[in-house]
C-alpha cells in the first residue's frame, strides 16, 4: 500500500490481483466465488456483497458487511480468517477471504471420522486462541458455532462470519441488540433482553460446542426460544439467586420449572475430569463468574496430558464437496441447499433458517 | 497499551511523523492540480468543438477562460477548507431531533465522522469532491461503523441538502475506498475515561478529578479538528488533555504524575514530557477557520472543480459513450459466443 497512490488507482491494482473463477454459494447479502491470486496462484474466496433492499429501501453498504469488513481489518492471527483484500466494483463490495476447504460442523458430522480425545483438545485450543485474539482487540464474535470455525487443508481452525460482531469494551455501549448468536449457541443471559453484555455470550458458545465435540451431535438443540432455555435448565439444572445473582429478578414475570442438577460427568461419560471442569466452567450461568479466554487457556486441560494433536495430523474428511465450501462465509444463508442427503443434516439446516430468520435487520 | 495500539490499522497506516504527514499532503496535492489540469485542458478542447446551438453541454467555465489561467487551490487553502467543514459536523447533527441526537449521534460517531473526513482529505482533493457533501457521507458511515445506524432517509429530511440518496451511497463507497476500508478509530475518549478512573484510584480529590476529566472532553474534542490523530497515540492525547484541564483548574497533578510514571527511565520520560507538551501547542494554537475565509476559498473552488466528476460536463459525455461503447463491444462479444454456441448445436443434429 502506497501512502502516495489515489485511491481509485490502488483499488484498481487491487482488482486486477484476482482471477474469479466460479460460484461456490449465495445467500441474501452475499454470493461467495472461488478466485486465484494471479501473482501467486494461491485459491481464494471472493464474496460479493449485494446491495440489498430491506424493508425500509436500500441503505448503502451493507451493515453486516460494515460489521465484518471492520472487525477483519483489525484482526491478524493464525485462528481467525484473513481478510486479504477489498475491492468495490459497480458499487459492490468484494471481500478477498482465505479459502478453506471445511468446517467444524462438516468434521462432527462426519461419521466416517473417528475423533480421539487429542483432536478435541486441538480443535478447542485453536478456537480459543482466536477468540481470545477477538475478545484482545475488544470484539465480540456473537455467532460461533461449529459451522462457523473453517478448517483449512493443514488442518489449522480459523474463526469466520463476522457478520454479526461489534466492538465492545466501551464503558458506555448501550443498545446492544440481544437478537445474537444462533439459538442453540446463545448464552442464558441474552434470552433475558440484556441491552448490554459481554464477552462471556462467546464462551458460552464455545461450551456448547466443547459438548458438541464429546457428543458429536448438538448438545442443547432448542426449538424455540422459550424450548431452549427450559433445554438448558433441563441439563444443567434450573439457576438459583445463588448461582446467578440478579437471576430471579431477570425471571420475575416467568415461572420456570425447577430442575435439579445433574453432574455433567452422567452426560460426558468419556470426557476426563479436566475436560469436564473446563467445560463445566465454560457453562456458568453468571456471565460474571463464567470463565475467559485468558483463564481458559491456562487451564489444566490444557497443560496435562494427552497433547492436542498438531492441526496437520488431525482427521479430516476424506471428500469435500465443492458445494458447500465456505457457504458460511455467507451471512444469511437461506437458500443454500445441496448440504448432504442426511434428513438430519436437513432438519438441523431449516432449524437454523428458522434460527436466522428471527435476526432483524438492524441490529447494533 | 502501546503493543495493542501497535496492532491497529490506525498505527499501520495512519500514523506518521510530522515530516511524513507534509510529504503526504504535498505530493498528494501536487498531483492532484496537475490531473486536475489535464482535464480542464481536455474540456476546454471538447468544448470547442461543440456546436453552440442544440443539445449543449453546461459549460462549468466561462467560454473566454483560457484554463491555463485557472486558479487552483493551494494545499493551505484545502486544509483550511476541510478544518472549516469538519467544525460543521457537531452544527450538522444539531438539525436532527433531539432523540437522535441524543441516542444515536454520541461523541464516539462524531469523533469518527471528523476522523473519517480528515483521513478522506489527506488522499483526495477537494477539486475532485466537495467536502459539503462529503461531511454527510462520512457522518452517516459513522453511524454505521459505530452501530448507531441512522437511515439515510433522516439525514435527507433533516438536513438542507439537495442532493439524492443515491449521491451519498455512491460518495459512501468512494469514502470506504479512501478509508481503506479501515473503520475502527481509537480516539483519546477512551483513554481520558481510563485515566479518569485511574487518578481516582490514586488521589483524594475526587470532586476535582470529575471537573478535570469534563473539562479534558472539551480539549480532546478540540484536538479532533487538529493534526494529533495522525501524529500521537490516543493514550497520549489524552495524557495532555487532561494535563491541560488541570492546569485551567489549577490543579497539581505532578505527584499523580510522579506515582505513576517515576519509575519509567528519564530519556522515556522526557520523550513523554516533549509530546504532552507539542499536544498542548497544538491544541492551544488551534483556531478554527473563519467563516468569511471558507467563503472566500469555496468561491475559488468554485471555479476549478474537476469538470470529470460534472455530469454535465463535455468531458463527462465524452466518458459515458467511451463506456457504453466499451459495454456495446462486450454485449456484442457475447453475443457472438451465444451465436457460436448455439451454432455448435445445431451442428450436433446435422
Amino acid at each position: 500500500m502506497s501512502t502516495f497512490q489515489a485511491p481509485e488507482e490502488e483499488e484498481l491494482q487491487i482488482e486486477n490481483k484476482y482471477l474469479k473463477e466460479k460460484k461456490i454459494g449465495e445467500g441474501t447479502y452475499a454470493k461467495v466465488y472461488r478466485g486465484i491470486e494471479r501473482a501467486t496462484g494461491r485459491t481464494v474466496a471472493i464474496k460479493k456483497i449485494k446491495l440489498v433492499q430491506t424493508e425500509i429501501g436500500s441503505q448503502g453498504i451493507e451493515l453486516s458487511a460494515v460489521r465484518e469488513v471492520k472487525c477483519l481489518r483489525e484482526l491478524r492471527h493464525p485462528n481467525v480468517i484473513e481478510l486479504i483484500d477489498i475491492y468495490s466494483h459497480k458499487s459492490n463490495l468484494k471481500l478477498v477471504l482465505e479459502y478453506l476447504d471445511s468446517d467444524l460442523e462438516m468434521i462432527i458430522k462426519d461419521k466416517s471420522i473417528l475423533f480421539q480425545a487429542p483432536d478435541i483438545k486441538s480443535w478447542m485450543l485453536m478456537t480459543l486462541r482466536g477468540l481470545d485474539h477477538c475478545h484482545r482487540n475488544w470484539i465480540l464474535h456473537r455467532d460461533m458455532k461449529p459451522n462457523n470455525l473453517l478448517v483449512g487443508k493443514d488442518g489449522q481452525l480459523k474463526i469466520a462470519d463476522f457478520g454479526l460482531a461489534r466492538d465492545y469494551g466501551d464503558p458506555h455501549a448501550k443498545n446492544m441488540s440481544p437478537q445474537v448468536v444462533t439459538r442453540w449457541y446463545r448464552a442464558p443471559e441474552l434470552f433475558f433482553m440484556p441491552s448490554q453484555y459481554g464477552y462471556a455470550v462467546d464462551i458460552w458458545s464455545v461450551g456448547c460446542i466443547f459438548a458438541e465435540l464429546l457428543l458429536r451431535t448438538p448438545y442443547l438443540a432448542g426449538e424455540s426460544d422459550l424450548a431452549q432455555l427450559e433445554l438448558i435448565f433441563k441439563a444443567l439444572g434450573t439457576p438459583t439467586e445463588e448461582d446467578w445473582p440478579g437471576f430471579s429478578e431477570l425471571a420475575r414475570d416467568m415461572k420456570f420449572q425447577k430442575y435439579s442438577r445433574t453432574p455433567l460427568q452422567v452426560h460426558f461419560k468419556a470426557a476426563g475430569s479436566d475436560a469436564i471442569d473446563l467445560l463445566e466452567k465454560m457453562l456458568t450461568y453468571d456471565p460474571n463468574k463464567r470463565i475467559n479466554t485468558r483463564e481458559a487457556l491456562l487451564h489444566s486441560y490444557f497443560r496435562k496430558l494427552p497433547r492436542p494433536t498438531p492441526p496437520d495430523q488431525l482427521p479430516k474428511q476424506k471428500k469435500t464437496q465443492e458445494n458447500v465450501i465456505q457457504q458460511k462465509e455467507l451471512n444469511s444463508k437461506p437458500t443454500i441447499q445441496n448440504r448432504g442427503e442426511q434428513t438430519e443434516h436437513r432438519k438441523r439446516k431449516a432449524q437454523e433458517i428458522s434460527n436466522k430468520g428471527e435476526k432483524k435487520i438492524h441490529r447494533s | 497499551m502501546k503493543e495493542l495500539f501497535t496492532e491497529t490499522s490506525q498505527y499501520r497506516n495512519w500514523f506518521y511523523s510530522k515530516e511524513k504527514l507534509q510529504e503526504i499532503r504535498e505530493k498528494n496535492h501536487a498531483s492532484a492540480v496537475e490531473r486536475v489540469k489535464q482535464r480542464m485542458l481536455e474540456e476546454a478542447e471538447l468544448q470547442k468543438s461543440i456546436p453552440t446551438r442544440g443539445e449543449q453541454p453546461e459549460r462549468i467555465n466561462s467560454p473566454r477562460l483560457n484554463p491555463a489561467e485557472i486558479e487552483y487551490l493551494k494545499m493551505e487553502d484545502e486544509l483550511a477548507l476541510c478544518n472549516y467543514y469538519q467544525t460543521q459536523i457537531p452544527l450538522v447533527v444539531s438539525k436532527f431531533p433531539e432523540e437522535i441526537q441524543k441516542n444515536k449521534f454520541t461523541d464516539k460517531v462524531k469523533a469518527s465522522a471528523i476522523t473519517y473526513v480528515k483521513r478522506f482529505y489527506l488522499r483526495n482533493t477537494m477539486m475532485d469532491y466537495h467536502p459539503r457533501d462529503i461531511i454527510i457521507t462520512c457522518l452517516f458511515l459513522a453511524a454505521k461503523t459505530e452501530f448507531s445506524f441512522v437511515p439515510i432517509e433522516d439525514f435527507i429530511k433533516f438536513l438542507p441538502t439537495k442532493a439524492t440518496k443515491e449521491v451519498f451511497f455512491d460518495l459512501e463507497l468512494i469514502v470506504a475506498r479512501s478509508l481503506r476500508y479501515e473503520f475502527t478509530i481509537h480516539h483519546p475518549y477512551l483513554s481520558a475515561y481510563g485515566l479518569f478512573l485511574d487518578m481516582q484510584t490514586v488521589l483524594k480529590d475526587a470532586k476535582t478529578i470529575q471537573v478535570i476529566y469534563e473539562k479534558s472532553k472539551e480539549f480532546i474534542h478540540k484536538s479532533l479538528f487538529t493534526d494529533t490523530m495522525f501524529l500521537y497515540q490516543p493514550s497520549q492525547i489524552a495524557l495532555a488533555t487532561v494535563r491541560i484541564a488541570a492546569k485551567e483548574l489549577n490543579f497539581n497533578l505532578n505527584s499523580y504524575f510522579s506515582i505513576k510514571f517515576n519509575s519509567e527511565p528519564k530519556e522515556k520520560l522526557d520523550s513523554l514530557y516533549k509530546k504532552l507538551d507539542e499536544i498542548e501547542n497544538i491544541i492551544k494554537e488551534y483556531e478554527p477557520t473563519p467563516l468569511n475565509k471558507a467563503k472566500e476559498i469555496d468561491a475559488r473552488l468554485h471555479k476549478c472543480k474537476n469538470p470529470e466528476k460534472n455530469p454535465n460536463s463535455a468531458i463527462s459525455r465524452k466518458r459515458k459513450l467511451e463506456r457504453e461503447g466499451l459495454e456495446d463491444a462486450d454485449n456484442h462479444k457475447k453475443k457472438k459466443i451465444e451465436d457460436e454456441y448455439q451454432k455448435s448445436l445445431e451442428e450436433v443434429f446435422k
